[in-house]
């Protein structure tokens, strides 16, 4: 989503004139091809025009063959319908309750913010090779721009969710009998979840968006995890760092340092997730500076629903807020704001905030990427006053970018980013307790963060080193699926006369039909007419049956055998794999191994036969 | 304590000694023989009482009994010391005594430590008084020598060894030193130093060697006839020795040095020292650096020299620590820094150099700058520690630099504090500096990067950095409250609204820190703009402190508002509106007296007491009554404190709640009243006396002649009397054992006849 920031921000309040400055190509022709699709804010150059996103890449496998998608957290289905929708996707989505309603109040939101404050303009030409090449490196470093598209509607969103599967943690389900997948708790957010992938003999584990600290979801739960073949870890924190109990930290204390200074806090956000945990540590804090009358302003258009849904998901959050709940309590004290009046809702800036309006205040408005939503009201409002602050906590944004088209900016600006994803010593932490077989991590995680090259430690480390993916390439796990269960039916297995070949391990020859259906593999009688026991070749001739010998040589038995056989003067000589039979009147040696007998025959044909069928009759046959 | 006390005292004492030697005793709580001996000690005030409390006879039988426990043994002999040392006793009482001392020391075994400690902790004790050489008559004096020199070589328990050495070092400074057996002992302590291993192996001393080495340190005098091999012996100790070993070397050729009359030898001494520091290792040199400094052996600046080295070597281009100057060599250097208070540009140098290599912060995301003494919380913590006492000129604008950096990261709530110690000592000269005046100086920006941090601070979501902000304003404005340009600076800031809005902080310890700071506030000459910038006024803050008193539940922060408004009420009453002044009284007469807080009844006794000496000073002394006393509290309102008027305080009603908290359940507060009553009392009988005599003065006349005057001053001296005859009988027979020594020996008495019974394990049950 990050490509928007690419564009000039939608406003609230039509007629802004902030954006009316045009760019100019120093290349007349091209400026003459761009028309005024460019403008240019305090040396920055956007995209005016109706906001575009990015897609997925439908290029690197045919969708309409995709059976089953796994979603991990809200966070990774702003897309879905994109794929539901437009790629001839017809398989089943799978998610939790909270992950798809969570989804759906994320992709509603954005949905509104977009048709909203429409911006009808459709820009494209800044978008072909020879122009993009020549623009400034802001727009020019922009990744496939052709392939950006507009925003979905609320219908295709309906449309998306009804393919949509809920599953709750820890629930076996049968992917057409191939696959058992599970979702078990990863700790990021209210039903977010990493997914077991299991064949009947391989285990595969995708950890996305996981989190071992302590907030207010379910926290991660480790066990579902262990003995995999093979895990793939991805999503891990965006900004590694940055510690989020510092940052949260931070956020408090720069909140109240601008309140105290008479002065008024914008905090965009998403409209779940982490603002829950804002809310409640915020207001303890304000409560412990002794401002308790501070009101908190929460816009968005789903702000109802987002506080209301977070309340009626007890099973899905951590023990002490579960336990909130057979006091009877809310488990979010964001609930006790509420009825108290101190945290105030509205779906928009005209939704009657302007009568309760107090300052100095702290609002939480969407956007985060500051291009869309009640946030550009905000900032287009306060940005001017220096006594006012803007707190960045979401990460997804680098906020400079963000804030590029509204500068010059009087107001401070405080970059608390609070990620609770996996750090590089988090993470490494818990491949060491999983031990996975092999683990597969995108190319980036093994090598420092570009911005901290220095810090060789923040770094995925496992051995055997992880196999690593990047964009655009194929990965081939090192993990195959060899064996499958084969059930038999009762008339067949009344006809198998099993041989106990050791301890706990039967043997039997088994002439059947392989029936696979639902890759489900059925071993039945054969049809009438396909007799068992004469096989043919091709030709029609019969194939000889042959018996299998197994198990192991009792060299004295053999030796009473050979003797009743006619040979005489046998010496026996114990070695360390096995024995050697010495037989110098007929010229032969036996060398008896563990799983090898071999017979150094001089003599006469007659002889060799005869040892060998009384070796054969030593042994047991199926 | 009267006759019949005094004889049942000695007949329980009697009865307590024949238990403890008894064979049946056993004590197995030994507190009890400690409190025996106390109280033995307290009341021993004359030999013939000793005597006839049967402590002389009850040491003599001790002597003689071989069935005696061993810590009945050890109180005897603590006995003897206790004596000994506090009662001039007739020789046949010494007499006694040594012949106890004499049994412990050849009849007891060594093994058994704690009689042996007693012991020689006794005899040390004996050889400092007058009556050593009488006392050393009756026992083998050569052969307790012996003994102790024995116990050194054998090294046994550290204790019994410290006590053995402690009583060796007495006997040198003690009238047996010119013994022949002291002289012998002397020989063999000078045979230990000078035969000492010198070939490296004996790295950490004997006991023997400690003893005889700390007998060189107090009397160098005795060893003058190995002067020479002693020198040698105490230089390679210092170069080769563990840092013990090598201080202790270090000291003693400091005694050495300065009982030397000959010059040549003294130079010797000190030449012979200074090229061992020399040749010594870094951290060793500084161990002994710092032992000699105070000692003045060596000239300070070259000590100097050693001290700072480790702090000069770093390079301070790369600011990365060179080879030499290790963590610790750098954190020792600056401990010995501040100990021995080398207050010198070159250490301040040295100093404010490190602590700037500490300030980049250990995440730095660029890594730049980074070295092994980044963000180390225990050089910042000395480096703040000195700087705080001592930052010279040349420096300043670089620890503020330092300082600047460091709070807007700092994690350590000490830390902040230290460097907002620092920076409230050097603001001052800061802000007159000619640099703070340029435009080119980086200090303006440093200040102000440190506004911003506090301002932060003033909100952390730790309270101890709330606290700690809170702390500095009242410090700056304390510490320099005549100095305009810290008050603007402070004012610029927004310190003080931040510091005012804290009294609603979560925390108690804040909100206390808070209301301290508005006091110094009110009571600053500034009082006018500082309420200005923090838009309030005088009366807003009484009524908001007020509520303090009256809601908080926390008692620190009541104990803040109170001695607030007690200050205010007694320097600031010309200020404060009269409605005000009944506020804050009513609050003293009603809130405060029910308090559950001890302390906060202490400082409402204080501000009663206060304003009531006011009003007798005022109306005794002729030339401060005709001056007025802002509340005036008048004896009117003794008079009538119906017609009391609107904002005047009533001294009734000030009399009538110390009354009442004269009989309040917790005695630190009624017996703090109670003494204040007395002077009360006693100024009141003056009034009487003088209006008596005042019969010109008709309105003053007739107050005594009052009921409600006759009732107050009656029911004032009821209470005396009460408290008088209560002190009396408390002095004699309270339940504890520290004054009540009958009680103690009925417990130990109890203890024999629990054992009779055979009952102990019910009297432990029922315990």
């Amino acid at each position: 989503i990050s490509q928007v920031l690419k564009f000039l921000p939608l406003s609230v309040v039509p007629k802004s004139d902030n954006y009316d400055k045009k760019w100019n190509h120093s290349d007349k022709e091209k400026d003459k091809i761009l028309g005024d699709e460019l403008k240019e804010v305090a040396g920055s150059v956007f995209v005016d025009g109706s906001l575009e996103f990015c897609a997925p890449e439908f290029g690197m496998t045919t969708l309409s063959e995709v059976d089953a998608i796994l979603l991990s957290n809200h966070n990774t289905m702003l897309a879905l319908p994109y794929v539901t929708e437009y790629s001839g996707f017809k398989g089943t989505v799978y998610c939790t309750e909270p992950t798809q309603q969570i989804g759906r109040q994320y992709m509603e939101e954005l949905v509104t913010y977009v048709e909203r404050n429409p911006r009808n303009k459709k820009c494209s030409k800044w978008k072909s090779d020879a122009i993009l090449s020549s623009l400034p490196t802001f727009l020019r470093e922009a990744i496939r721009p052709t392939a950006w598209r507009e925003c979905y509607t609320k219908h295709d969103i309906q449309a998306c969710l009804s393919r949509v599967q809920t599953v709750g943690y820890n629930e076996k389900r049968n992917i057409y009998g191939a696959l058992i997948i599970t979702a078990c708790s990863s700790g990021y957010s209210i039903g977010s979840c990493n997914w077991t992938i299991k064949s009947p003999y391989q285990k595969i584990c995708y950890i996305s968006g996981t989190s071992t600290l302590t907030t207010h979801p379910k926290p991660m739960d480790t066990e579902p995890l262990r003995q995999s073949d093979l895990i793939i870890v991805s999503s891990m924190t965006k900004t590694p760092g940055y510690n989020p109990d510092q940052m949260i930290g931070e956020f408090c204390m720069n909140t109240v340092v601008t309140i105290k200074n008479g002065g008024n806090v914008l905090v965009p956000c998403y409209p779940s997730g982490m603002i829950f945990d804002l809310f409640e540590c915020l207001s303890s804090h304000l409560d412990s500076c002794g401002l308790t009358t501070v009101p908190l302003y929460f816009l968005s258009p789903v702000s109802d629903s987002s506080l209301a849904y977070s309340n009626i998901y007890a099973e899905w959050l951590s023990g002490s807020k579960q336990s909130r709940v057979y006091l009877p309590e809310p488990p979010f004290p964001h609930a006790e704001l509420v009825s108290i009046g101190r945290l105030r809702q509205y779906l928009n800036i005209h939704d009657g905030l302007q009568n309760d309006f107090k300052s100095p205040c702290i609002v939480f408005a969407g956007h985060p990427s500051l291009r869309m939503g009640d946030v550009v009201h905000f900032i287009e409002l306060w940005g001017k006053s220096t006594g006012n602050t803007i707190l960045f906590t979401e990460p997804d944004f680098p906020y400079l970018e963000a804030l590029a088209p509204f500068q010059p900016l009087q107001m401070k600006v405080c970059y608390c980013p609070i990620d609770t994803g996996l750090s590089f010593s988090q993470a490494n932490k818990l491949m060491r307790d999983l031990k996975p077989g092999h683990l597969v991590v995108a190319e980036s995680y093994v090598q420092p963060p570009s911005n901290l090259s220095h810090k060789t430690d923040m770094v995925v480390d496992y051995d055997p080193p992880p196999l690593t993916y990047k964009r655009g390439e194929i990965l081939t796990l090192p993990i195959k699926r060899q064996f499958e269960t084969v059930e038999i039916t009762p008339n067949l297995a009344k006809n198998v006369s099993p041989v106990e070949v050791k301890p706990g391990c039967m043997v039997s020859m088994v002439t059947a039909a392989l029936n696979i259906k639902d890759n489900k593999y059925t071993l039945e009688l054969l049809p009438d007419g396909h007799l068992s026991g004469k096989k043919r070749r091709a030709d029609g001739s019969l194939i000889r049956e042959k018996s299998y010998i197994w198990g192991s040589l009792n060299i004295q038995s053999f030796v009473d055998a050979l003797t009743r056989q006619g040979i005489t003067d046998i010496k026996v000589e114990d070695t360390e794999d096995g024995s050697i039979i010495d037989l110098p009147n007929d010229d032969t040696l036996i060398q008896v191994e563990g799983a090898s007998t071999h017979i150094i025959c001089n003599g006469e044909e007659i002889v060799r036969t005869k040892i060998r069928d009384t070796l054969l009759r030593c042994l047991q046959k199926l | 304590m009267d006759t019949m006390n005094e004889q049942e005292y000695c007949k329980k004492v009697q009865e307590v000694f024949e238990f403890l030697l008894s064979s049946s005793c056993n004590i197995h709580d030994d507190t009890l023989y400690h409190k025996l001996l106390d109280s033995l000690n307290g009341k021993m005030i004359t030999p013939e009482f000793a005597e006839s409390c049967g402590v002389i006879d009850f040491l003599q039988r001790a002597g003689n009994n071989t069935d005696i426990s061993p810590d009945t043994l050890v109180f005897a002999v603590q006995l003897v010391e206790k004596l000994v040392s506090k009662l001039e006793l007739p020789g046949i009482h010494l007499d006694t005594m040594s012949v106890l001392i004499e049994t412990v020391a050849l009849r007891t075994s060594v093994d058994n430590l704690s009689v042996f400690c007693a012991l020689f902790t006794t005899l040390t004790t004996i050889l400092q008084r007058p009556c050593i050489k009488e006392f050393c008559l009756n026992i083998d004096f050569q052969d307790i020598l012996k003994k102790s020199f024995d116990i050194l070589k054998e090294e046994r328990s550290i204790f019994l060894s410290r006590a053995v050495s402690e009583f060796i070092c007495s006997l040198f400074s003690s009238k047996m030193a010119e013994s022949q057996e002291a002289k012998k002992l002397l020989k063999e302590l000078q045979t230990i130093i000078v035969n000492f291993d010198r070939d490296g192996s004996q790295r950490v001393l004997s006991p023997s060697m400690l003893c005889s080495l700390r007998v060189l340190e107090k009397a160098p005098h005795l060893f003058n006839d190995s002067f020479a091999e002693i020198l040698d012996v105490l230089i390679i100790l210092m170069k080769i020795g563990s840092t013990q070993s090598s201080t202790t070397a270090a000291r003693c050729l400091h005694s050495l040095c300065l009982q030397c009359q000959d010059r040549a030898k003294s130079e010797r001494v000190k030449s012979l020292v200074t090229k061992a520091i020399e040749t010594v290792d870094i951290v060793k040199g500084l161990h002994i650096a710092k032992v000699l400094y105070p000692l003045q052996l060596l000239e300070r600046s070259s000590l100097e020299n050693i001290i700072l080295k480790p702090l000069q070597m770093l390079d301070k281009t790369n600011h990365s620590p060179a080879m030499h100057s290790s963590l610790p060599a750098v954190s020792l250097s600056l401990t010995i820094v501040n100990d021995c208070n080398i207050q010198k540009l070159e250490a301040c140098k040295c100093v404010a150099e490190v602590l700037k290599m500490t300030e980049n912060r250990h995440d730095d995301f660029t890594g730049s700058g980074c070295n092994s003494f980044t963000g180390s919380s225990k050089l910042q913590i000395k480096c703040l520690d000195y700087l705080g006492s001592y930052t010279s000129k040349e420096v300043m604008l670089s620890v503020i630099s330092s300082i600047s950096n460091i709070v807007s990261y700092i994690t350590e709530h000490m830390i902040y504090g230290k460097c907002l110690q620092c920076l409230c000592r050097l603001l001052p000269e800061v802000l007159c500096s000619s640099c703070y005046s340029s435009e080119r100086s980086t200090v303006k920006s440093d200040l102000s990067k440190i506004k911003e941090s506090v301002q932060r601070n003033f909100c952390s979501v730790e309270w101890e950095f709330r606290d700690t902000s809170c702390e500095f304003v009242r410090n700056l404005m304390d510490k320099h409250k005549d100095k305009e340009g810290v008050i603007l600076w402070m004012l610029d800031s927004g310190f003080l609204v931040f510091a005012c809005q804290a009294v609603g902080d979560g925390e108690s310890y804040v909100r206390a820190t808070s209301l301290s700071t508005l006091q110094t506030v009110l009571l600053s000459s500034y009082r006018t703009n500082l309420l200005q910038d923090m838009n309030t006024t005088i009366g807003e803050i009484i009524s908001q402190v007020l509520d303090v008193c009256k809601t908080d539940s926390e008692a620190f922060p009541r104990r803040s508002a109170a001695r607030l408004l007690h200050h205010c009420l007694l320097d600031l009453s010309y200020l404060l509106h009269p409605d005000s002044i009944q506020c804050i009284a009513q609050c003293f007469s009603t809130s405060l007296p029910s308090d559950f807080d001890w302390e906060v009844k202490l400082i409402m006794v204080e501000f009663w007491c206060a304003i009531l000496k006011r009003c007798f000073d005022a109306d005794l002394d002729k030339e401060t009554s005709d001056q007025p006393l802002g509340i005036v509290v008048s004896l009117d309102c003794l008079k009538n404190e119906k017609d009391g008027k609107r904002g005047y305080v009533s001294i009734s009603s000030a009399i009538n709640v110390l009354l009442k908290l004269s009989c309040d359940y917790d005695p630190s507060v009624s017996e703090r009243v109670c003494q204040e009553l007395c002077w009360i009392c006693e100024t009141m009988e003056k009034f009487v006396l003088k209006i008596n005599s005042a019969t010109n003065d008709d309105n003053r006349s007739d107050w005594c002649m009052c009921a409600h005057c006759s009732q107050l001053i009656t029911e004032l001296l009821n209470r005396m009397t009460e408290r008088k005859e209560k002190t009396r009988d408390d002095s004699v027979f309270k339940t504890d054992y520290d004054s009540n020594a009958l009680s103690l020996l009925d417990d130990i008495l109890l203890l024999d006849r629990s054992h009779d019974n055979n009952d102990e394990d019910n009297a432990i049950d029922c315990y």
